[in-house]
């Protein structure tokens, strides 16, 4: 089971409203390299691995991603919670996603895209499955990229600038268990 | 017979013959490498940043901190 | 003050947790690795203390019964960790 830690892994805190950047980083949390699917990617996964390091390693990834999930939606929270009314109404593709949702973090794009496990994929076999994950890590390093060019305000900046160097680091941990995989394939060769 | 990639640089002449093209193109795969598969080295524990340092950074470890320069206005890089 | 102090903890609390937990994703890969294990373990026991500390004063930061509280019910006490006050004061 889980617990709930009532703190964010990493402190957000924004002070300037910007609902329009807080549509665009709402992709991290419901969208296609975002960390929902980053979570529900490596927790759909773990059953299908055989060795307990891979068991672990995508047990406790998945774990945190839902941390990083929980401070992408503290931003887009705090960016949308304050923007004055007629800031949104200005802007023809924010007040679409004004429209459906308000104020709220719905898991989706800021486009009114619904998160779909179209996104994922849970493969049952260990190798397909870690190399989706390496590529995963990529994409999501790709997009906080993007964020952080589509971004001027620091108190933004900095957790997504966070958010990135944990993909790094993902991506040699899932990297040192492909390796590892591989030699559990090699010794079964050998039987 | 096995393949061997010196074979094939037999008539291999660099056109700029420096010091460091003598070793070009480099002999790869490497020996213990197979094809058609992805390596990640195997991190050693080294150098351990200070648990605040890491938490600013992103990582425990200095090694893997690759910090973003963002793209500023017009350019791509 | 109260909420100063809070936060104060509450970011030493952050700083071992996460070298806790970059800690065990190393060791995941690395099991034999005593050095990282030592400080593995050496991170526990400060991460214990000061989650001890925290819990004596502001009440649980874990839910399902991983913290005392005193009455009233102190769970649900704000702000929550997505609301930017309470995150007020760090770095």
């Amino acid at each position: 089971m889980w617990l709930y830690e009532k703190k964010l892994q990493y402190p957000v805190n924004i002070k300037k409203p910007n609902y329009k950047l807080g549509a665009a980083i709402l992709n991290q949390f419901g969208g296609p390299d975002g960390e929902l699917a980053a979570s529900l990617r490596y927790l759909s996964q773990r059953p299908s691995m055989p060795i307990p390091e891979a068991k672990a390693m995508l047990n406790d990834i998945g774990t945190e991603e839902l941390a990083h999930f929980e401070m992408i939606q503290a931003m887009v929270h705090q960016l949308m919670k304050d923007e004055p009314i007629e800031k949104i109404a200005a802007d023809g593709a924010t007040s679409v996603y004004y429209t459906d949702h308000g104020r709220a973090t719905w898991p989706g794009t800021g486009t009114g895209v619904p998160w779909t496990a179209a996104y994922i994929q849970s493969k049952g076999d260990p190798i397909a499955d870690i190399y989706e994950n390496m590529a995963a890590e990529q994409k999501a390093r790709a997009t906080y990229e993007y964020l952080i060019d589509l971004a001027d305000d620091p108190d933004v900046i900095d957790p997504l600038r966070w958010l990135r160097e944990r993909e790094v680091v993902h991506f040699q941990r899932f990297g040192e268990i492909m390796n590892k995989l591989y030699e559990w394939k090699d010794s079964k060769k050998c039987f | 017979m096995y393949y061997s990639y010196q074979d094939d640089m037999a008539g291999y002449k660099p056109i700029n013959p420096d010091k460091s093209r003598d070793k070009c193109p480099p002999p790869y795969p490497e020996p213990d490498m197979v094809l058609a598969r992805a390596y990640v080295p195997m991190q050693k524990y080294g150098k351990i940043y200070s648990p605040e340092k890491a938490l600013k950074h992103g990582s425990l470890f200095p090694e893997l901190v690759r910090p973003y320069k963002k793209r500023g206005k017009g350019g791509r890089c | 003050m109260m909420q100063g102090s809070r936060e104060r903890l509450l970011n030493q609390i952050r700083a071992i947790e996460f070298t806790t937990l970059e800690l065990n994703l190393f060791l995941n890969s690395h099991p034999d690795n005593q050095q990282a294990l030592r400080d593995f373990n050496n991170g526990v026991r400060q991460l214990k203390a000061l989650k001890n500390e925290y819990e004596r004063r502001f009440g649980p930061l874990v839910n399902f019964g991983f913290g005392y509280s005193r009455c009233p019910w102190q769970w649900i006490n704000e702000p929550w960790p997505w609301e930017a006050d309470s995150n007020r004061g760090c770095y």
